[in-house]
């Protein structure tokens, strides 16, 4: 295609039009376009670029992907392969610098995603630390967060999950941990900002958090400016969030109509669902995926979306596993969720993971990734240029 | 508001050489937007017969064009279009789409296009 030098000059897009055209584009042609010229490098470099970019791709639910952590690699699936038929993800080659995700004793490897980005975690088990690192799968670039300067010695304390959210007040994405330093039951929250770089540490209202006690302690949720907790209060359950912008927890009411306590039909004992519920996000709607029932016998999940007010969703068949509602096709028809299993041997119990389908009309449910793996992460995240 | 710039427009003395076939495509639109404005998927299928004969560079004229006639549609319709044009194209490509010199410093780009190596595969022949 050739353009004679005289058309070039006499037809050019203005430059709000170029942005407009640039802001639909994946990320791979824009880190390309960054060699096109100076003022593309500076446009596609920009904050405020990101900021559209991001907006613009988050409207598109093709946009979405999904990066899924085995126990020894990183697969990648986008949306086409999701809703689609079984596939097996597309290998990520990731070497993280000081960051080693597998083949360490004790060590496991956690997720947390939002607004483009992934954060990950490296618990130590026996030492109880956390090593952390954001990582941008679209662009490929990562950085290793620094240790919290004043964090307690860890065995003075218990850390409750991490979680990683975006603050719409400041344009900044932040990893919070939320503790306990015994035996003055004193609780603080240490709060990384992506954009200052550094980490800061605020008390919490004493009534405000409480003890996730659960030995298969399910992750935590980032929804709309705010990272969600599922607790534990006096054997009910509990949502605990803390919203990003005021640096608040709050507490969001259990929808009324879902019994957690389900009585056995022959003892008459009752069988409690607490342990049996998880939160993820359906659309741009937190999501509330709980076990419940009349009876022992007569169990089933339903999903429930928090908009104005708890609404619910979709009711499927309980089969004995829990599972985590991760995102929501085009039309809403099809959730994809991560399914866990417990099988235990002898009294420990050993969590297994895959990742199904849910068709919510015909309640058909597919795998989408092959075997049940006892260490598959996964994470959503939508193509950005946060992170470059 | 649309329709009163339509005069305007060939008015202007400097759009006087705006070719037949910007009438013929742009024109029009508002019209069959109003009319299957419910159903995106005939849109759709309206919209791929409609610039399936224009070349490229016409696109460029066609956003100038709705640009000017403030039509909103007819623009987003555009911009998707050029979008998905130089979606995987190389990067001389898109310079000559836009009419833009590489200003970079000798070396510097050799070095930026390293940097990004990865999004430089699979991309199309130019």
């Amino acid at each position: 295609m050739r353009i004679c030098k005289a058309q070039r000059r006499r037809s050019m897009i203005p430059n709000d039009l170029v942005e407009d055209i640039l802001s639909r584009l994946l990320v791979k042609s824009l880190m390309r376009f960054k060699c096109v010229s100076k003022a593309w490098h500076t446009l596609i470099s920009s904050r405020r670029f990101a900021k559209s970019h991001f907006q613009r791709a988050s409207q598109n639910p093709s946009c979405m992907n999904v990066i899924v952590f085995t126990g020894n690699c990183v697969l990648s699936l986008g949306y086409e392969a999701l809703f689609q038929t079984c596939v097996h993800g597309q290998p990520v080659d990731v070497d993280f610098q000081g960051f080693p995700l597998w083949g360490e004793e004790y060590v496991e490897t956690n997720l947390a995603s939002c607004n483009g980005l992934v954060c990950i975690e490296l618990y130590n088990r026996r030492k109880r630390t956390s090593e952390y690192l954001v990582w941008n799968p679209s662009t490929k670039s990562y950085k290793n967060i620094p240790r919290p300067t004043s964090t307690p010695d860890s065995m003075s304390c218990w850390f409750y999950r991490f979680g990683f959210g975006y603050d719409y007040s400041t344009d900044d994405h932040k990893i919070v941990r939320p503790y306990q330093i015994f035996p003055f039951d004193i609780k603080r929250i240490e709060i990384f900002s992506l954009k200052t770089f550094t980490w800061k540490t605020i008390l919490v209202d004493v009534d405000n958090i409480y003890n996730c006690s659960l030995p298969l302690i399910p992750k935590t949720t980032y929804c709309n400016g705010a990272i969600y907790w599922s607790a534990r209060k006096y054997g009910k359950p509990s949502i605990v969030y803390f919203d990003l912008a005021e640096e608040i927890f709050h507490e969001l009411p259990w929808p009324e109509s879902v019994l957690y306590c389900v009585r056995d039909g022959s003892s008459g004992k009752c069988f409690y669902t607490t342990g049996l519920w998880e939160l993820g996000t359906f659309g741009e709607h937190l999501c509330l995926s709980v076990c419940t029932g009349e009876s022992r016998k007569n169990l089933c999940v339903q999903l429930w979306v928090m908009k104005e007010s708890w609404t619910r969703l979709a009711t499927i068949p309980y089969l004995g596993t829990c599972l985590r509602p991760m995102c929501a096709s085009k039309n809403g028809e099809k959730v994809l969720m991560r399914e866990t299993q417990v099988k235990y041997v002898g009294r420990t119990g050993e969590c297994y993971y895959k990742l199904v389908e849910w068709n919510l009309t015909d309640h058909t449910c597919t795998s989408i990734l092959c075997d049940p793996n006892p260490r598959m992460e996964a994470a959503t995240y939508v193509e950005s240029l946060y992170l470059q | 508001m649309k329709f009163c710039t339509v005069k305007q427009y060939f008015d202007d003395e400097n759009n006087n050489n705006v070719t037949n076939g910007i009438a013929t495509t742009v024109i029009p639109l508002p019209n069959k937007h109003l009319k299957i404005k419910a159903n995106n998927k005939e849109m759709e299928q309206y919209e791929q017969e409609l610039l399936r004969n224009v070349m490229p560079q016409e696109l460029t004229k066609l956003i100038l064009a709705a640009n000017y006639l403030n039509f909103k549609e007819a623009l987003d319709f555009f911009c998707r279009t050029v979008a998905n044009a130089i979606q995987n194209k190389s990067v001389d490509y898109v310079r000559k789409f836009f009419g833009l010199e590489s200003d970079f410093e000798p070396g510097e780009e050799e070095k930026l296009c390293k940097e990004f190596a990865w999004s430089f595969e699979g991309v199309d022949e130019d």
